[in-house]
């Protein structure tokens, strides 16, 4: 009863809340499709009557058209954030993940700079645009926003420190630089979180992780025997290189195979399964009988 | 192994390259030209002139120049609190996870997404003694822009309900990383909801309120688009804030060496205020959630 109470109650406040946001932007909108003679009459609470489309008409085709601004908006918000995206992403890596001199001292300038106030370097920016020539340009807008925010990497290096160090290792370790495994952080941390509205490019990046194009650099690199059988072929090349002969191997993975265990309670198998198979090692059960009871012991975990 | 020292260094530096760019060409050298040019008088057109400290004495003795800074004070004092509580009780409520959260979240943070030039001319416009909607609202004449004595908390007012939502949204990221057991225990003990929220929520909250806290405080020094589109610093400068003060000595009296003392004032100020700030809040003891 108490509980149904809190939700009427957030409900209310919630509700109240949205309404105080929502009411300037809704009485721009009536306001958009009076009259002008209804405007300067009635109230402005008061309804549209009649609705007119003709301020629409102004704005789209009419003399106060904004087609052009848009256009040239679009396109300076595309540049920017792309600019800043990158450079953002980059110094937040170095930020976050590499060690150099100078890293710290470096930051703390950056976030310095916050205490900026845009007003007080109104007029040394002005003169350095003028000065490039670009006062009155399409570049003289975009170029002082391209190089990345002080705001963007310092909340994008608290995001790259949130990422298990592990993580990214990995894939430095599959061959990649610096550059990829920043690219490769800023997808982990857009799809991290658990509750992603964005499952189905989650799903994505896990069932390519999981497909041969994903295994190949691990397979080819010769670091573990690749799982999935496509990859194979590259892993035994690399071994074969160094002199190693891995048929044994890859005859024994020939033989029957079976889907790996998927679900909730995979891990909960892997541990049921592990006290017998530690009789095992230890030799105090042979290996048949051993791993048919971890076999049984993996089963009643995971399907239980 | 010196060769890789440097390798290391070359990599982290290349990797900054761009945005040092950016940070050193429109952020840092402009305030050391604003340092130089405050020791100068110059109007844009004729040459600068030198006049030494004269600059830092005219402002100070400016009684504009005391007025913008108690107007700004005042600003801050009435903005940053009402818009971190605000924020706060919003997260807390979005964070029940009820039906249709995502949708009031969406909402609340229309406002930090618009432009505040824009939301201004519109408050402007809901906020008119004799056409606007407020006043229609309440069904008598108050002159809300127009008065000295309102027009500052109402700039105030239109400011928090920009803010709100961006506070609540942080506020949101930091209950998220309270992890579950702790409440849960809280709850077993036998604790009421008030004493969970004061006793472990609030406290495990504060590296978020101190983020709010810092970076609200440094924007609402600053503040500039809202006044300048609702009362351009009046009535009367009763909204004068500095920012207001040195857009107006630098392009409307072309004064550029007085804007940029007053520049480096604030400056200062600010400097003072967030390390103030920092320090408070290191004192008391900090928790690591992790």
């Amino acid at each position: 009863m108490s509980r149904r109470i809190a939700d009427l109650v957030t409900y209310l406040l919630l509700g109240a809340g949205a309404a105080v946001i929502l009411a300037p932007y809704l009485l721009s909108i009536q306001t958009s499709v009076k009259t002008p003679a209804q405007f300067a009459a009635a109230s402005p609470l008061a309804l549209p009557a009649p609705i007119t489309p003709q301020a629409y008409a102004e704005l789209t085709v009419g003399g106060h058209t904004l087609i052009p601004p848009l256009v040239i908006t679009v396109q300076v918000v595309i540049l920017v954030v792309l600019g800043q995206l990158t450079n953002s992403v980059l110094a937040a890596y170095a930020f976050a993940r590499l060690d150099f001199p100078g890293r710290d001292l470096v930051f703390w300038l950056y976030l310095a700079t916050l205490m900026v106030p845009v007003v007080a370097t109104l007029v040394p920016r002005f003169v350095l645009v003028s000065e490039l020539g670009l006062r009155d340009t399409f570049w003289g807008i975009v170029l002082p926003a391209l190089f990345g925010s002080p705001y963007a990497i310092f909340l994008l290096r608290e995001f790259f420190r949130g990422i298990p160090g592990e993580l990214l290792d990995a894939v430095r370790i599959d061959g990649a630089g610096h550059l990829r495994a920043a690219a490769r952080g800023a997808a982990v941390a857009a799809v991290a979180s658990a509750k992603t509205p964005h499952r189905a490019a989650t799903e994505k990046v896990l069932a390519w992780i999981g497909s041969a194009e994903g295994v190949r650099p691990i397979a080819a690199g010769g670091f573990a025997f690749p799982g999935v059988t496509a990859a194979e072929p590259d892993f035994a090349a690399y071994w074969q290189k160094q002199g190693v002969d891995l048929k044994p191997f890859l005859d024994a993975a020939k033989g029957t195979t079976f889907p790996a265990p998927v679900g909730p309670r995979v891990s909960a198998g892997a541990t049921a399964a592990e006290p017998a198979l530690h009789q095992v090692f230890l030799g105090r059960v042979g290996v048949a009988p051993g791993l048919r009871k971890a076999q049984d012991a993996a089963n009643q975990a995971i399907t239980s | 192994m010196p060769s890789t020292r440097r390798n290391r260094a070359l990599t982290g530096y290349a990797f900054l390259a761009p945005s040092l760019i950016g940070v050193l060409g429109f952020l840092l050298v402009p305030v050391v030209v604003v340092l130089g040019m405050s020791l100068y008088r110059w109007d844009l057109v004729s040459p600068a002139r030198w006049v030494g400290p004269a600059n830092y004495t005219d402002v100070l003795t400016d009684p504009a120049f005391g007025r913008s800074l108690l107007v700004t004070a005042f600003f801050v004092v009435l903005v940053l609190p009402l818009q971190v509580a605000f924020g706060l009780l919003a997260a807390v409520l979005l964070d029940r996870r009820l039906p249709g959260a995502t949708w009031f979240r969406a909402v609340f943070v229309l406002p930090w997404i618009s432009a505040p030039l824009a939301l201004g001319v519109v408050w402007k416009w809901l906020l008119d003694p004799s056409d606007g909607a407020v006043n229609a609202l309440l069904g008598q004449r108050v002159e809300w822009l127009t008065s000295p004595a309102l027009a500052l908390p109402a700039v105030a007012v239109v400011t928090i309900w920009t803010n709100v939502g961006y506070v609540a949204l942080f506020f949101l990221a930091g209950l998220a990383g309270i992890p579950a057991h702790y409440l849960e225990a809280a709850r077993i003990d036998g604790a009421s909801a008030g004493q969970t929220f004061r006793r472990i929520t609030l406290p495990l909250l504060r590296p978020t309120t101190f983020f709010v806290l810092a970076t609200g405080l440094i924007s609402t020094f600053q503040v500039f688009d809202t006044v300048s589109a609702m009362t351009r610093g009046g009535p009367d400068g009763s909204t004068d804030v500095v920012a207001s003060l040195i857009y107006r000595e630098a392009f409307t009296s072309f004064r550029m060496g007085r804007a940029a003392a007053t520049s480096v004032a604030l400056l200062l100020l600010l400097v003072t205020v967030t390390v103030g700030q920092q320090w408070y809040f290191r004192r008391r003891t900090t928790y690591e959630v992790s």
